[in-house]
């Protein structure tokens, strides 16, 4: 169980003072910090008083004149990420129209409906939108789609509302909880969903799609043109602009044939030849 | 269509090591920001980098959706690296814990000086030089 309060001190100050100040923090402070203007924020579970007593130390070594307020609170700590999910507001990407439950869907969009839930996939995130656009690029209705990684089955739920026959894995049990409730959800209907990876797969498919991370997807390389079909597209993403080339390499016996960059994230395109 | 900025924040995180509860829960909920999306996405963008803090500006918009940028590592952190130790002095006056060599300290103002306020490489080193002396670290040819 969580701890049901954390401290909270800001530490207001000059504002070209805010750089050197957070640099000290951090030397004595492990965890994360937040820098405004004019301002420094140190948040913790535990005791964080050391903190202020060590700046006012070395602010006291400086140049005493100057003018710095210390606010010490203890605040609630809520359940941040339920509290995510309850602020979420819908999303447009190409046709598709992605909305929490407490939303109305449009009526001239493909709707897809989501309570964000712990799994990956709210189509806030570059990877998952730029997926979203190929999909309604790429996948026919009857085509065999095999999306690997579900997360929250965002990505096959999309290619099953444009009449795509789905199948889903992830190796995270949540996920595949997650991505069932999501077509529940949505009245969607896919063909099977395993926990596990895409080793699992039973059968070759028109398209097989995975936002993974590209580390994973050069480790599942094979596994992943193993389960396309000769002619078949693959559609990669969650790729790091910097970490292009591992995947590249890893499917460079496929053919490129579509490519997008959007914030540093890279999403491929490739037909398995 | 431009999307319309809600806000921009700056934190710093130890690298590949974002998690939900405070004190990045807070800063990311009290926003709007899915918060496990970001940490997935920084932790996989940081985590060649683990053992170093790293400042990352966040910015939101209307739709909740999100960008950041990761900068270079704090000062201290690429200090500490330098000098080979762990933590800096807690009395840097009388109790000395580490040197670096000039050399070493062009090279973290070279790496530090997109993110601190000023172009001038004398300046840059300057700071450099001071949160040096406030770790208890020398400075040597």
């Amino acid at each position: 169980m969580e701890n049901s309060t954390y401290n909270e001190l800001t530490i207001t100050l000059p504002s070209s003072m805010v750089e050197f100040v957070a640099d000290y923090v951090v030397n004595i402070f492990d965890d994360a910090i937040e820098m405004g203007e004019g301002e420094i924020i140190v948040r913790s579970q535990n005791d964080i008083s050391y903190v202020q007593e060590s700046v006012e130390a070395l602010m006291m070594q400086l140049d005493n004149t100057m003018k710095v307020e210390y606010k010490m609170q203890t605040k609630a700590n809520e359940d941040w990420i339920g509290a995510y999910q309850n602020s979420i507001e819908p999303i447009e990407v190409g046709s598709f129209y992605i909305y929490p439950s407490w939303y109305e869907g449009k009526e001239d969009k493909i709707n897809i409906k989501i309570d964000p839930a712990l799994a990956f996939g709210s189509g806030h995130h570059a990877t998952t939108a730029s997926c979203l656009s190929f999909i309604e690029k790429y996948v026919k209705p009857q085509d065999s789609v095999l999306d690997v990684g579900c997360g929250s089955g965002i990505l096959a739920l999309a290619a099953n509302k444009l009449g795509a026959i789905v199948d889903l894995c992830d190796t995270d049990p949540l996920s595949v909880t997650s991505a069932k409730e999501n077509f529940e959800l949505n009245n969607g209907e896919f063909n099977s969903i395993w926990e596990g990876s895409v080793n699992k797969a039973q059968k070759e498919y028109d398209k097989v799609i995975a936002n993974i991370i590209a580390d994973v997807l050069k480790l599942i390389s094979s596994d992943i043109k193993k389960a396309t079909r000769k002619g078949g597209i693959i559609l990669l993403s969650g790729i790091l602009d910097k970490k292009e080339s591992i995947v590249s390499k890893a499917f460079e016996d496929m053919k490129l044939i579509d490519k997008k960059l959007q914030d540093e994230w890279v999403t491929l395109v490739y037909e398995k030849i | 269509m431009a999307k319309k900025e809600s806000s921009r924040f700056k934190l710093i995180i130890p690298a590949g090591s974002a998690n939900p509860s405070p004190p990045v829960g807070p800063a990311l909920g009290q926003r709007g920001v899915n918060i496990m999306e970001f940490c997935k996405a920084f932790n996989e963008k940081t985590k060649e980098s683990m053992g170093f803090r790293i400042p990352v500006e966040i910015i939101v918009y209307t739709d909740k959706s999100f960008t950041f940028i990761t900068k270079q590592p704090p000062a201290t952190d690429l200090i500490k690296k330098a000098a080979g130790i762990k933590s800096g002095s807690s009395n840097p006056i009388t109790t000395k814990v580490g040197k670096i060599t000039k050399a070493q300290l062009a090279e973290i103002v070279e790496k530090k000086i997109a993110d601190l306020n000023t172009d001038d490489k004398e300046m840059a080193a300057k700071i450099i030089a001071g949160g040096c002396r406030s770790m208890g670290i020398d400075i040597v040819d």
